[in-house]
């Protein structure tokens, strides 16, 4: 019987969920921190610069660890279901720690967030048509569906992004060839 | 004497084929629905948020909409697409050994990686166009390295 591939699963699950939670926090920091300017494009997406794909490694650290530490090869249907596992649990940790620190640390953190972007989008200088609609365009930050949305789209994108990472990995580190 | 193919795992290729499909389509943007949006607030974009810095400047639009990911991201989803698609056909014409389609994976990275540092030391500008292509060079080569597990080449005498 093969050993079991969930501690794998759960250790890449941490790694990749604390990382993506530092860097949507870290950058919500960075963007406030900042004077709205009017830019599209605000200094806290400079992170992404740096960890620009580090959501999708996930599946290729769970598929390493698991055939390195257990010594075993397995298909690439195995490291699929190994990545997109990893990806989801991965999205739902990032979630609750997301949660944790803008319901109970820092309460006023999305708020502060939507007014920078508000601020931004006047820095623009639009025409009232046009600022109306993109106010419209911009969810309530302090409402449960606009997380429900955004973590359930990443649970998806991650989930399949990971799925194929994992079957890589599997190619990679855990292939009979 | 000629080929013919045997197709492997056909259920992971199928669901490899929708789920790379649905990447793609999400990751064109609110721009490919004709949706107008202000930039990073539509779903599309959440859902890229951590896998792409999504810089306006490094990105394509789409009917005045910026794609979700940039230009090089969108080269390494639609030609992973392209690649899932091609396998068979590319296993007919010359089945390669995965330890080949390995090497060429690496030297894409490395090509993408020589292609940042250049940029980032100003030895050179890059462009949305050359992104792209390198792109697209490393998510053609991250498909091939999956090829022999669903299709594999017979040689039939007739």
């Amino acid at each position: 019987m093969k050993p079991s591939y969930w501690p794998s699963v759960f250790i890449s699950a941490i790694i990749i969920g604390v990382i993506m939670a530092v860097m949507g926090i870290g950058s919500q920091y960075m963007t406030i921190s900042n004077e709205p300017t009017g830019a599209q494009f605000s200094i806290g997406q400079l992170v992404g610069f740096v960890v620009c794909l580090v959501a999708a490694i996930g599946g290729i650290i769970a598929t390493r660890h698991y055939a390195k530490e257990n010594d075993v090869t397995f298909p690439i249907g195995t490291g699929a279901l190994i990545g997109f596992m990893t990806g989801v649990i991965g999205v739902v940790i990032s979630g609750v720690i997301n949660l944790i620190w803008t319901k109970l640390l820092d309460p006023g953190l999305n708020q502060a967030v939507y007014d920078w972007q508000v601020a931004n989008l006047e820095a623009q200088n639009l025409p009232d048509a046009q600022m109306e609609m993109a106010l419209s365009f911009m969810p309530d930050p302090t409402s449960m569906s606009t997380f429900f949305i955004a973590t359930g789209v990443s649970l998806l994108v991650i989930g399949i992004v990971n799925a194929l990472s994992g079957m890589i990995g599997a190619k990679i580190f855990a292939s009979e060839e | 004497m000629y080929a013919s193919l045997q197709f492997n795992n056909r259920v992971l290729y199928t669901l490899v084929l929708i789920g790379t499909l649905l990447l793609v389509i999400i990751a064109l943007g609110p721009g490919l629905f004709s949706n107008p949006t202000i930039f990073n607030t539509s779903w599309q974009f959440k859902a890229f948020h951590f896998l792409c810095h999504q810089d306006p400047a490094r990105s394509f639009f789409i009917n005045n909409s910026q794609m979700a990911v940039c230009a090089r991201c969108i080269g390494i989803y639609g030609a992973f697409l392209a690649g899932v698609i091609l396998m068979p056909f590319v296993t007919l014409v010359k089945e390669v050994k995965f330890r080949y389609y390995f090497r060429l994976m690496l030297g894409t990275i490395i090509l993408n990686l020589i292609d940042v540092l250049g940029n980032q030391f100003e030895l050179w500008t890059n462009t949305n166009e050359s992104r792209l292509i390198l792109g697209f060079l490393f998510g053609m080569s991250t498909a091939f390295i999956l090829s022999n597990e669903f299709f594999k080449k017979l040689n039939t005498e007739e």
